[in-house]
């Protein structure tokens, strides 16, 4: 009672010392215990994805040239695999990737693979979510069910149309719904679509179709991520056999339950392993301030404790009340941090969610919560009790000598006799000399707090502007726009040409392949120059110069045993050549770099690359972009489109239809080079497949965004910034809306609360978006589906109405009140 | 032969009777400093004994160990070489917490810095010294009160703090603090060393107070109103006992007579 009550006196003299303690204290435990819950959920959520949709947990994928009929026999016929089932798939080759309009007008890029309805039934039980209501569906033209990633990431709802330019063709599909997916659920592997066969069969003239082999295991045969490895290593080597090469030219894909939880679940990983390094910083911050402040406690008070000792106090009893102050601070801290964490579940929930592209919930662990608590207490006491033993050190007497054992009371430093300068100065000096240890460790806090502060500003600023950060992470070139041309555009020629072009600073073009090292597969990237880019370095060593040479990174070096100077043998397409390691590159993936020519001892025929194009500093990237579409945007597809035309010279006539004729030879019967030379008269007009052709133009912000899309707009709705955050849908078949919108008369303003948007352009849009002036939010809407979307940029909670639904808050009633009087429902 | 036994058995009774009232005894106390990496004698094989009721004051020039002395009597520091006798029991072998546990029952402490906890009230301050030995109790802070209005503490300033008294005040609730276990012996350290001469009277007169009422008290002070307080003079130079005076408790005897007297007693120790 008596430590409780010295306890309370000390709590008493530094109110808001204890305050800003406890504060800490609690930032440390929510960081550390949101990070662990966190880190468990990751795999919970996938793991009851794959429960909840009964979807198989393994699956192959072959590319159907590649495909023979003994794979699936191999697989069958393994006694261990169990539902065993095959279907159809349609894929986009290796570098290609679709991209798409969202909402806000940003174009973001990613991979896209479609089945039936009928083949996903195959694979799962394909549970719906978010849907059109009733029938609605059904009526769609081109409906699309797309997995929960595109909802949660990407800020699309039922009804929506969403365009796909599929290499330079474009798709365009009315959203039924979005369905819950255990494999291909994000971009890291592709959304897997849901369409109808029709859309199935027109997509099909686009993309590769491939055979899916998917099936389960009988139980306790995989338990692991490694163990689903080594049964895909050893399915794959009986395919070898039958196919009579190496599964890296088959061009096969293995997806498991464990790989899918160790992709997704990987970023996740990182964030948390990130959210426990700052926690990690908070809680060493709390410890030396907690043993700054004993220390500092002791000194001032050295008196008192003399006293307390004189009156009989043994300093067990004295620190014990110095350890009883920071353990109720630890405790209150801890208590506090707990609550966080509780309260900062639902938006933990909603990113784990985005990353991870599944709106099911997931196991909640809380058991790690008590340890957390218990271990932060632990060290809070353990630092406290080990800095408070000092006082062992400081009888009554010495005590009321300021802690001097003897009578000598050391060297006067800086002595204001031989002051020659300001007086001040001099006195802060012999302060500071005086304090020599604590102001040591408040130097180390005051640089501990910054770390970690800058640490949370830098990560905020990563996510908050969709990965942005991210451009500069080494190992990727960030230029401001990728061009990636149809096959038989030559890339060295198109570098050239894109480089020669005035608003470029510089062009360059890079490679990539599939390699193996020792069994391992690794990206293999070559850039046209190493000297021409800029976010591609080594650690050690150097960038290859030579055809022997490789750089590849440092983990993968050291995983595998190698070391710079060390000769390597890689495999790719069959041919195995040695290659020297010449240095450690940085990279995002596992990933190694060649040059050209020595890519192509293993590749002879190399992939269509990309050009990375960087442009001068006053150019305008969407400027430039147009520019590009409108020199080399002629698909094949867009040119077999074209409508004959009687305007134009003959010889301007005969060209066109002759690219016509060939856009047909190369994307209906795969020819790669057609020439053409047509006489009339004397005349004679020539060409070929030398025109360029652009297929994609994407940049690195598309491509990061369809990934941090989710995360960006939680980071968004932060104050200070805008957000999408409230949204109601509404069905309005049968409305006066409709019925206007039918006769082409629509036009109607919005107000809903602060809000006032003039929706509508009437004259038979069907769908269209209006924001108020404001910038307050606005509404988007699409009377063919018979949608009405609005949304707010007020920080509101998430909600969506329903028929028959429940409105969460008075926001919503007032939203729907809104609605009504508009609708005339 | 019977005058010679009646002699030996009044010297052995006296004996056993000094015995028997001494309380603190020290013998060949020796205390020493490392000043510079040089050794500081302070204390030299002094011995003495402290009596049962006797108001001890200890006096002598600046740096002749009369605190030290003082701290070595009352366990809160150790000698270099010698014994500290507490009712026989040596004391200087004792750890810091046997030490603080000797303390906390035998001695109390007045400092001339007075020393008051400066977050804690004037009631706390007191209860802060009795919580040490005794559970707290009705009756112990109806003692402390008490206490504190017989040393002229009204009750309006029990909830003040420290720094809302008067240096007189102050040191006076050090006292009651000193007191409140019931010590066997009150040690004080200049108690009157920063206080003005109206509020040292006030303070001296609750040491002659308690004195009267049977406490044992072992005071240092360079002050000669100080010292008339006492009964027995100590008179220390370089270490050791040089002289001794004693006196009547105080105003049994005409006070003027008593001064010179002791006086006269320093004059002879070169004061």
């Amino acid at each position: 009672m008596k430590i409780l009550r010295l306890a309370l006196f000390n709590f008493k003299r530094r109110k808001r010392e204890a305050l800003f303690l406890m504060l800490l204290t609690c930032i440390s435990m929510a960081l550390l215990c949101i990070a662990l819950v966190g880190h468990d959920r990751a795999y919970s959520l996938i793991e009851q994805a794959f429960e909840k949709t009964g979807s198989k947990e393994y699956a192959f994928v072959f590319k159907q040239s590649q495909y023979k009929t003994e794979f699936g026999e191999v697989i069958s016929q393994d006694p261990r695999v169990t539902n065993a089932c095959r279907f159809e798939m349609l894929r986009l080759d290796d570098n290609a990737g679709t991209s798409c309009k969202l909402k806000d007008g940003s174009i973001v890029n990613f991979f896209v693979s479609f089945v039936t309805e009928e083949d996903e039934k195959k694979l799962s039980r394909f549970l719906k979510g978010d849907a059109l209501p009733g029938d609605e569906a059904k009526k769609l033209p081109h409906p699309i069910w797309m997995p929960q990633y595109v909802k949660l990431n990407m800020g699309f709802c039922p009804g929506d149309e969403i365009c796909l330019t599929l290499k330079n063709k474009e798709f365009v599909f009315q959203i039924a719904g979005f369905y819950e997916t255990g494999f291909f659920s994000s971009s890291l592997n592709s959304y897997k679509c849901v369409i109808s066969r029709e859309d199935y069969e027109e997509v099909a003239g686009v993309l590769d179709r491939n055979v899916c082999l998917a099936f389960d295991l009988k139980e306790g045969t995989v338990q692991s991520y490694n163990e689903a490895e080594a049964f895909r290593n050893e399915l794959t080597d009986k395919m070898n056999e039958l196919a009579g090469k190496r599964t890296i030219d088959i061009g096969f894909l293995f997806e498991s339950k464990y790989n899918e939880m160790e992709m997704s679940a990987d970023i996740v990983r990182v964030v948390m392993l990130i959210v426990c390094f700052v926690s990690g910083i908070v809680t060493v911050t709390v410890l030396f301030m907690i043993r700054h402040k004993i220390a500092n406690d002791v000194n001032d008070q050295m008196e008192q404790i003399g006293v307390l000792e004189a009156l009989g106090y043994r300093f067990r009893e004295i620190s014990g009340a110095y350890v009883l102050e920071y353990l109720i601070l630890g405790v209150a801290g801890c208590v506090f941090g707990a609550v966080v964490t509780f309260a900062a579940n639902p938006l933990m929930t909603y990113a784990l969610q985005a990353f991870e592209g599944h709106e099911t919930i997931g196991n909640v662990n809380w058991r790690n919560m008590p340890l957390v608590f218990t271990l932060l207490l632990a060290l809070i006491v353990f630092t406290a009790l080990w800095k408070a033993r000092t006082i062992k050190k400081y009888p009554p007497v010495i005590a009321f000598r300021k802690g001097i054992e003897t009578h000598h009371f050391g060297k006067n430093r800086l002595p204001l006799d031989r002051a020659k300068g300001n007086v001040n100065v001099r006195l802060g000096r012999k302060e500071l000399l005086g304090n020599q240890r604590q102001n040591a460790g408040l130097f180390l806090c005051i640089v501990l707090m910054g770390l970690s502060i800058a640490f949370c500003i830098i990560m905020a600023d990563v996510f908050r502007g969709g990965g942005m950060g991210l451009e500069k992470t080494a190992g990727w070139e960030n230029c401001d726009l990728y061009l990636i041309f149809e096959d038989t555009v030559n890339l060295k020629d198109a570098t050239a040409e894109i480089a020669e072009l005035p608003e470029v600073r510089k062009a360059t073009y890079m490679v990539t392949n599939g390699v193996m090292i020792k069994g391992e597969e690794l990206q293999a990237h070559v850039y046209a120059d190493y000297d021409r880019t800029e976010n591609i370095f080594v650690t050690r060593g150097w960038l290859p110069k030579k055809d022997n040479e490789v750089a590849i990174k440092e983990s993968v070096a050291q995983r595998l045993g190698y070391e710079i100077g060390d000769s390597i043998m890689i495999e790719g397409q069959g041919i195995e050549k040695k290659y020297v390691i010449c240095g450690y590159a940085l990279a995002l993936f596992d990933g190694a770099y060649f040059t050209e020519e020595g890519m192509s001892r293993i590749y002879p025929a190399l992939n269509q690359g990309i050009v990375n194009v960087y442009l001068k500093d006053d150019v305008n990237v969407e400027d430039f972009r147009e520019l590009i579409k409108e020199k080399y945007g002629s698909s094949d597809e867009e040119l077999m489109a074209e409508e004959e035309s009687a305007e134009g010279s003959l010889e301007e006539r005969i060209r066109k239809k002759a690219e016509q004729q060939m856009a047909l030879l190369i994307s209906q019967y795969g020819a790669k080079e057609v020439d053409y030379a047509i006489k009339i008269g004397d005349q004679m007009i020539s060409g070929g497949t030398g025109k360029m052709r652009i297929r994609e133009i994407t940049s690195f912000h598309e491509l990061v965004g369809a990934q941090l899309g989710g995360l960006s707009r939680l980071m968004k709705s932060f104050p200070g910034d805008t957000c999408e955050s409230g949204k109601l849908t509404a069905a309005i078949k049968n409305t006066r809306i409709y019925k206007e919108w039918q006769e082409k008369t629509l036009t109607f303003p919005l107000k809903i609360g602060r809000l006032n948007v003039e929706c509508g352009a009437g004259n038979g849009r069907d769908h269209g978006a209006a924001e108020d002036q404001e910038g307050k939010g606005g509404c988007t809407w699409n009377l063919e589906t018979t949608m009405v979307h609005l949304y707010l940029s007020v920080p509101v909670r998430r909600f969506a109405l329903k028929p028959g639904g429940r409105i969460p808050f008075a926001f919503g009633r007032q939203c729907c009140r809104s609605l009504r009087e508009m609708t005339g429902r | 032969m019977y005058n010679a036994i009646k002699l030996i058995i009044i010297v052995i009774g006296e004996r056993v009777l000094d015995m028997a009232s001494c309380i603190l005894r020290t013998e060949k106390l020796c205390k020493s400093f490392s000043n510079g990496g040089r050794q500081q004698h302070v204390i030299k094989n002094l011995d003495l004994e402290i009596r049962k009721g006797d108001f001890t004051v200890i006096m002598g020039a600046s740096g002749s160990g009369k605190s030290t002395l003082l701290y070595a009597l009352s366990g809160m520091d150790k000698p270099s070489m010698g014994k500290v006798l507490f009712d026989g029991t040596e004391i200087q072998e004792y750890s810091n917490d046997e030490l603080a546990i000797f303390r906390r029952g035998n001695c109390g402490f007045v400092f001339q810095s007075i020393y008051l906890l400066e977050n804690q009230t004037i009631l706390d301050n007191v209860l802060t010294g009795a919580l040490v030995v005794q559970k707290n109790s009705p009756e112990l802070v109806r003692k402390a009160k008490e206490l504190l209005n017989r040393v002229g503490i009204m009750e309006d300033a029990w909830n003040k703090y420290p720094n809302q008294l008067s240096g007189g005040e102050a040191q006076r609730v050090g006292i009651v603090r000193a007191l409140i276990n019931d010590p066997v012996i009150l040690f004080a350290d200049e108690p009157t060393g920063q206080l003005n001469s109206s509020a040292s009277k006030d303070v001296l007169d609750i040491f002659t107070d308690v004195h009267q009422k049977g406490q044992s008290i072992v005071m240092v002070t360079h002050d000669l109103k100080t010292a008339l307080r006492g009964t027995r003079v100590i008179f220390l130079r370089d270490g050791g006992i040089v002289g001794e005076y004693q006196m009547e408790p105080y105003g049994s005897e005409d006070l003027k007579e008593r001064r010179d007297g002791l006086q006269k007693f320093l004059d002879e120790m070169g004061w």
